[in-house]
This record gives structure tokens, sequence and C-alpha cells, in this order.
């Protein structure tokens, strides 16, 4: 997902579901910094890998890209399953502490948009074959791709399947789950999201990125809303609180990822 | 909503130190290492 998912319609789902403005912000600022904590010399961890480069690193798949955006699921070794058992464990762990929600909400929500894909670098994730330019990224997550399974307005066909995969359906069930469990973190305000279905389906058919964003924020009680502003008044407050709630959440998700056997083959 | 579900905001050097406390407590390290031992 794009920062469109991970802050605006998480911000709009946690005020929707009765959560108030300082949280509802906390929480979609934690989901959306989650792709943007890069550089392990200035936070001591890092829970997303900007350089191409580094992907190929076994321990930035396995510490960064499966732990925060390649949560396996129950059924395929090291593939991503939308809203997997694993995924879910990590919500439910982090319920009762906003930042450490928004992390994990980052992770279930990277689970629908990432389904079918690993971490590892492996066959599993070959989009092309070797002769065709478009192979070229190393076969990491959904490296070869490009962005196009996070676009939530996209439709696309996946070349390892030729099955067609409409991300505005995928992204309003990733919506619907979210929806739900910040519900729960707010103890249960009245079940919404039959009006927010449609409100959402309309934003997320809309293409283009910009027009989609202020779609979503004038869903919004508080039209102001604005990532930029909110980072600059949270990041220096919270810095250190994120680096220990993305710390919990790596612990929590090694050893819910332990029990896999299976090899890469590459 | 309860304000106070965060940790209070600390020093960097204590926010350090619980983070490491903190996955130390889970073992992450053993587990990461005995992973990548798996999968290298």
């Amino acid at each position: 997902m794009q920062k469109d998912f991970h802050f605006y319609v998480t911000y709009f789902l946690a005020t929707r579901a009765g959560i108030t403005e300082a949280p509802a912000q906390k929480i979609a600022w934690a989901c959306q910094f989650t792709d943007e904590l890069q550089d392990p010399d200035d936070y001591d961890i890092q829970t997303q890998s900007g350089l191409l480069g580094n992907w190929v690193d076994r321990q930035i798949q396995l510490t960064v890209l499966i732990a925060f955006h390649f949560i396996p699921g129950d059924n395929s070794g090291w593939v991503v399953e939308h809203n997997s058992s694993r995924v879910r464990k990590l919500v439910e762990l982090a319920t009762g502490n906003d930042i450490q929600l928004g992390i994990a909400l980052h992770t279930l929500q990277d689970s629908f948009s990432h389904e079918s894909f690993s971490g590892w670098h492996e066959d599993t994730n070959a989009c092309f074959p070797w002769y065709d330019i478009r192979g070229f990224p190393p076969s990491v997550g959904h490296a070869e791709m490009i962005v196009v399974p996070d676009i939530i307005s996209q439709t696309w066909t996946d070349p390892r399947t030729g099955k067609v995969r409409d991300n505005r359906i995928m992204a309003l069930e990733a919506a619907r789950v979210t929806y739900s469990y910040l519900q729960k973190f707010s103890n249960n305000e009245p079940d919404l999201w039959g009006g927010i279905e449609p409100e959402l389906s309309k934003a997320f058919s809309i293409s283009y990125y910009d027009d989609r964003k202020q779609a979503i924020i004038n869903l919004c009680q508080n039209t102001d809303i604005r990532y930029s502003k909110v980072h600059e008044n949270l990041l220096p407050k919270y810095r250190d609180v994120f680096v220990i709630a993305a710390k919990e959440h790596l612990g929590r998700a090694m050893l819910l990822c332990a029990n896999i056997g299976s090899k890469p083959k590459i | 909503m309860n304000e106070n579900n965060d940790f209070t905001q600390s020093t960097s050097e204590s926010a350090k130190q619980k983070a490491l406390d903190a996955i130390d407590k889970s073992n992450a390290y053993g587990i990461i290492k005995e992973i990548l031992d798996r999968h290298g």
C-alpha cells in the first residue's frame, strides 16, 4: 500500500471507529512511518529499505521486509496471505498501544497488497523471464512488479498466474479488516462499515493519486489533515516510542516466523 | 480512548535501553540468527 491508504485511510477509519483526534493521528502516523524509517544509523532499527540493492541482503529480507511488510501466511511457507493468523496475532498483541497498533496495521494492510509474494529472494517472486528487462530487479517481494501491487486503484494481471488482480477490491477488504480492529480498539463503537464502504469504494476507483488522496481527505471530518504536518508534530515527540514499538514488533514477528522451515530456492 | 496508552516520552538513552531490553526479552536476535543460518 501507499500513503493514501497507510495514513489517510487509516486516519479516516480510526475517526469513524470513534477514536479521538490525537490517537487517531498517532495510529495513522505510525502506520505510514513504517514505510519511511530507512536509516538504521539514525534510529538503531529500520522498518523499510528504500535501496533496492539492499534487498538482496538476507538480513534485510528477514528483519525489514518480512517482519514489517511480508509476514508469511498460514499455508505456503514464507508466502504472504492476506489477514493470516500470524498478521492478526501481531495486531492483537499491539492493541492497547497507539504506535504499536499503527505499525501492526501497516503489516496487516500489506498482507493484502503483497499477497502471494514473499520477503525472501526466491523464484516464487519472479514475474518475468531472465531475458525480459522487466525482470531486472531482484526477485524479492514484488520488486519486479515495481509499485503496481500497492496502487489501490490499479487492476493488473499477475504474470505468474495470468490472473487479474483488482486492487480496489483488495483495498476495500483491507479497509474493512482495519476498521474492525480499530472499532475493537475503541471499545466497539457502533459498526458503520455499511456506510463507509461505498464512500471508500468511490475514492479507490480514482486513478490519479493526488485526486484519490483528496477524495479520501474529503471523507474525513478534519479536512485539514495532512501527513506532512502530523509527521512534523509527532516525530520529535514519539521518535523513541516508535523505535521501541518497532523493536517489539520485530521480536514478535520473528517469534511468529520461527517455526517456518521451507528453504527458498535461490 | 486512553491517551496514556503509549510509553511516556523518554530520553533517547533510556528509550534505547528499553528497546534493547524488549528485543532481548523476546530472544529475537537468537531467532533471527537461527532463521538466517537455516536460509542463508
